[in-house]
């Protein structure tokens, strides 16, 4: 058995277990955030470690190669500024969530990283479900309020849903081809399959399921309600890392295992939809974290835009997007997690004027708006650029035409927030309640900001990195 | 690291010591103001070392993002070089001019205005279009926080809707962009953005129509050219005056740069396709524009729409496409930036007095303010054409240039000069002259020293270029004919050029003779 394969997954597992022995011993009264975090920073070092090297484990179901070592630290980056987002609550003594959080979190990565390592159907399978379990207890986590307990049951429900989609799926490709291994299935519909109906149906299920999971229109119904229910440190978690993985497992299964099968359909439609309802119903928000939340919706609709094109360039693309969109959206649900700290709502009014007060955390949320909007010199732009570029270059100009104009709509609600925080006046008459300036926040927003910035700069390595770990898939 | 490259991170390194930088507001501007003057004086090298008609000069070129094939590469030529010395120079102006005007946030102020100057220059140097593209995007941020912090009542409409327009063309420029990227790259291999290599390319006629328009779009909105143009007087209006002289001098004149350095000579035969209706476009421009005027009764909009008009003559003498319209058009883009730049800076140091930009609360301002009198006089003639001052050397040209190919829309764009008369005289009549009808305005203080400083240079520039324009004239026409042989449409190609140089035709005759001899 060749555990270097899952090494990363070892190193989170003894972690999670570690903690709970932990959250026993001191009650459950000490912040064990920053432990996570560093739990989390010795898990990708682990996989920096062994990057490049290709490793497969139990019979090749799990298979540690450039694609999964790359995808991890997409995931691991992810997560580690979610964790810190966490930490910093804690220590704010705001959102405080049932003692198991921290534990949680590490089991969902465990998931998360068996989705993009996973060479086998039931591994994938079982990835989703160590992935997801532990996200809806934490998006019932703040058991004090009924509003996080109806999210982690809508989660959970959604995610059931989408878990009997994929399960059927699964189903039906192995009715059609006989086998779970992604190798296989490419092997069996290239060799010509025959029950091309089912495999079929299948294919469209799994990618439904998946779809489902990373809140892309039409089956993104969830979203907003579970986003704004939920705790921000739980949302900041779900709004990156998993959408990672599940994106780069789709990228997988449709590049190695579904070749041939037709998907690119399904996905294109997806990414229209998801870019023109996210968009739209974005500007009508006024919650912080709806309007993440909806904001979140047209991104994936812009990821679906290369997974469409589906070629070489793209899932570099794809990849290097991911990791700057970790960056921004964490950082903005940091931001968030913050404001909350005052104890106020979460609307666009509670932070009118906030610029002048809390210069700090102001900037870096315009930062993160920046970003979202794709401006330079942010990640967003970058990243936004090498998408649409490979899409135009696979052909799909009316895609990349919808993507701009919705990026031209998606400046207005953007921008309002950054018009919220420096221009509009501040409140009058009621003292509000100021959150803190920052303090424990200071470590997730300098590490996403930094990134944001450095990859909007100097994409150059980073660039490189995702062309040459993805390029090789195919 | 070379010289352009220093103007364009000297603005910004400037910028990032100021927000961090502990100290008094007071100390604040008058860093900025150092720096800002420092990097003018940087900027003057470029004038001295600059050999006119050989290219592109103090290339820089470094390897950016080399597998998309994107470099790091800065070079100027005839074109660009006038436009980054206005940028430098009103950036001083504008900086100085706050001083008393700022009083919240400064720090951010003038950080913004560094920032907005370093996006600026950044966009007339760069030689890639990716870098271009960065620039011109970048830029939109200062701009925005400018007009939305500093600005008047209805500042957040205007600062939304300035980057709202801004954003919408310029993001169909970028598929554009992308587009002609893979057609270097033939759809396979890496292509590049190397803007020389961009000229080169013989992109089939239908597709350069496309290419062309969305480029224009995004340009023609910058300009603004009727009837993209509705987001101006908003931004100018809403803007503080230093916001305004920045917006009106050097932001506007991105767009016809855009022209002239992209859309057209990339897509020569795209143009070919359009320039009829940016010729009756920027003539619809330039009538509209004046008439908008006689009904404004705030100076700001009123300045803010003979912009449109202004403007309208400077893509007039482009779409002539022969040397004297021109290299009119180009030298006209540099004296609106400092005719208009000019007006913006006066109406704000009568504002900071008075707090009212409205003409009506005006009158008989001459008998108190005599000196700020005469300078806006002197700019407002400079802005109507005058002989003598920029203005006329300017629009002259365009007009000799225009009546060359197109007489008939060339006689119609006459009007604006008329009605530019009409506007100016009328604003300087009611605001200066006559009895003093408001009490008020009795206390109203004339130019200081600070004021004068700003506005005296400008005076100066005006009358350099209205009556010995040659040493400008010389920079740009060489780069410019070699541009025309690159970009002229076919129809256009037997049109004789004149044998002498244009700066002959405005210099008086001695200054003639020095040159052939």
């Amino acid at each position: 058995m060749n555990l270097a394969a899952i090494t990363p997954e070892i190193i989170l597992t003894a972690g999670a277990l570690f903690l709970m022995v932990a959250e026993v011993a001191t009650k459950g009264k000490r912040n064990l955030g920053w432990m996570t975090a560093l739990i989390i920073a010795l898990a990708g070092w682990s996989v920096i470690a062994q990057f490049g090297h290709i490793e497969a484990a139990f019979g090749g179901m799990i298979l540690s190669d450039r694609f999964a070592q790359f995808f991890r630290i997409i995931l691991l980056t992810g997560s580690l500024l979610a964790t810190l987002t966490a930490a910093a609550a804690w220590q704010g003594g705001k959102g405080i969530f049932g003692a198991a959080y921290f534990p949680l979190l590490l089991i969902s990565i465990v998931g998360m990283d068996l989705l993009v390592s996973g060479a086998n159907l039931i591994v994938i399978f079982l990835g989703l479900e160590i992935l997801s379990l532990p996200l809806y207890a934490m998006a019932a986590g703040r058991t004090s309020s009924d509003e996080s307990v109806e999210a982690g049951a809508k989660y959970f429900l959604t995610g059931a849903f989408a878990s009997g989609f994929l399960l059927f799926g699964i189903a039906l490709v192995y009715g059609a081809t006989g086998t779970f291994s992604l190798e296989g299935i490419g092997q069996e519909i290239s060799a010509g399959a025959r029950f091309l109906p089912f495999l079929w149906v299948g294919a469209i299920l799994i990618l439904i399921g998946f779809l489902f999971k990373i809140a892309a229109v039409p089956f993104h119904a969830w979203a907003p309600d579970v986003y704004t229910g939920a705790p921000t440190t739980t949302v900041a978690f779900f709004a990156a890392a998993p959408k990672a993985a599940a994106i780069g497992l789709l990228l997988r299964l449709t590049l190695t295992a579904l070749v041939d099968v037709p998907l690119e359909t399904v996905m294109w439609a997806a990414a229209w939809l998801s870019m023109l309802v996210g968009n739209i119903w974005a500007l009508r928000q006024r919650d912080l974290k709806r309007l993440l939340a909806y904001s979140g919706i047209a991104h994936v609709g812009y990821l679906l835009v290369g997974l469409t094109a589906k070629g070489a360039g793209s899932v570099g693309a794809i990849g290097f997007y991911l990791l700057g969109y970790a960056a921004m959206s964490v950082g903005a649900f940091a931001v968030v997690a913050a404001v909350e700290t005052g104890k106020g709502p979460t609307t666009l009014e509670s932070i009118a004027g906030l610029g002048r007060r809390r210069p700090g955390i102001s900037a870096a949320l315009s930062i993160f708006m920046f970003a979202l909007v794709g401006i330079p010199p942010t990640v967003g732009f970058a990243g936004k650029f090498v998408l649409f570029s490979e899409a135009l270059k696979a052909g799909y100009l009316g895609l990349v035409i919808w993507a701009v104009i919705f990026s031209a709509v998606s400046v207005y609600y953007y921008l309002r927030v950054v018009v919220a925080l420096w221009m509009w006046p501040e409140p009058e008459g009621v003292p509000t309640s100021d959150p803190d300036r920052g303090g424990p926040y200071w470590p997730v927003l300098g590490l996403a900001s930094l990134i944001t910035l450095l990859l909007g700069i100097l994409p150059q390595p980073f660039l490189k990195l995702a062309a040459e770990s993805l390029f090789w898939l195919l | 690291m070379g010289i352009l490259s220093f103007l364009i991170f000297w603005p910004v390194v400037l910028g990032l010591f100021l927000l961090v930088r502990p100290g008094s507001p007071r100390g604040v501007a008058t860093f900025a103001a150092l720096g800002a003057a420092v990097e003018f004086i940087a900027s003057l090298w470029l004038w001295n070392g600059f050999a006119p008609g050989t290219g592109f000069q103090f290339v820089e070129s470094v390897d950016w993002i080399p597998s998309l094939g994107i470099g790091y590469r800065v070079g100027i030529d005839g074109i660009s070089l006038l436009l980054v010395l206005l940028t430098t120079f009103l950036t001083v102006i504008a900086v100085v001019s706050s001083f008393s005007a700022i009083t919240d946030r400064q720090r951010g102020y003038y950080a913004s205005l560094l920032f907005l100057e370093a996006g600026v220059i950044g966009a007339f140097v760069a030689t890639d279009v990716f870098l271009f593209y960065v620039f011109w995007e970048v830029m939109l941020i200062p701009m925005y926080f400018l007009i939305g912090i500093w600005g008047g009542k209805r500042r957040i409409y205007a600062t939304v809707k300035f980057v709202l327009y801004t954003m919408a063309g310029s993001l169909l420029m970028l598929v554009a962009i992308l587009w002609t990227y893979h057609y270097t790259g033939g759809y396979s291999g890496t292509g590049t953005f190397n803007l020389l290599d961009w000229y080169g390319l013989k992109i089939p006629a239908h597709i350069q129509v496309w290419l062309f328009a969305a480029f224009a779009l995004a340009f023609a909105i910058k300009v603004p050219m009727f009837p993209f143009h509705t987001w101006l007087p908003d931004a100018h209006v809403e803007a503080p005056a230093a916001g305004s002289i920045m917006l009106a001098g050097v932001l506007l004149k991105l767009g016809t740069y855009g022209f002239i350095r992209f859309a057209i000579p990339i897509f020569p035969e795209g143009f070919e396709f359009f320039d009829t209706a940016i010729l009756v476009l920027s003539v619809i421009g330039i009538v509209y524009g004046a008439k908008m005027t006689l009904i404004q009764d705030d100076m700001k909009s009123l300045v803010a729409y003979s912009s449109v008009s202004h403007l309208g003559f400077v893509m007039l003498g482009l779409s002539a496409m022969n040397l004297i319209g021109v290299t009119g058009s180009l030298l006209q883009q540099i004296n609106h930036g400092i005719s208009t730049g000019a007006l913006f800076l006066l109406i704000g140091i009568i504002y900071e007095r008075r707090h009212t930009r409205m003409i009506a609360d005006y009158g008989g301002v001459f008998a108190i303010a005599p000196v700020f009198t005469i300078a806006f006089l002197i700019v407002g003639l400079s802005s109507i054409g005058l002989p003598g001052t920029n203005g006329f050397v300017g629009e002259f040209l365009i007009l000799l240039g225009a009546f060359a190919t197109s007489p008939f829309w060339a006689i119609i764009g006459t009007v604006g000069i008329v009605l530019a008369a009409g506007y100016i005289l009328w604003m300087v009549m009611r605001v200066f002259f006559g009895p003093i009808t408001n009490a008020v305005n009795e206390s109203i203080r004339d130019l200081t020293g600070r004021e004068l400083a700003t506005v005296v240079p400008m005076v100066i520039l005006i009358f350099w270029i209205g009556i010995y324009p040659s040493p400008f004239l010389k920079r740009v026409e060489p780069d410019l004919k070699k541009w025309l042989e690159q970009a002229r449409p076919s129809r256009l190609i037997d049109m004789p050029d004149p044998e002498r140089p244009c700066y002959v035709l405005i210099d008086a005759p001695g200054a003639a003779g020095e040159e052939t001899r």
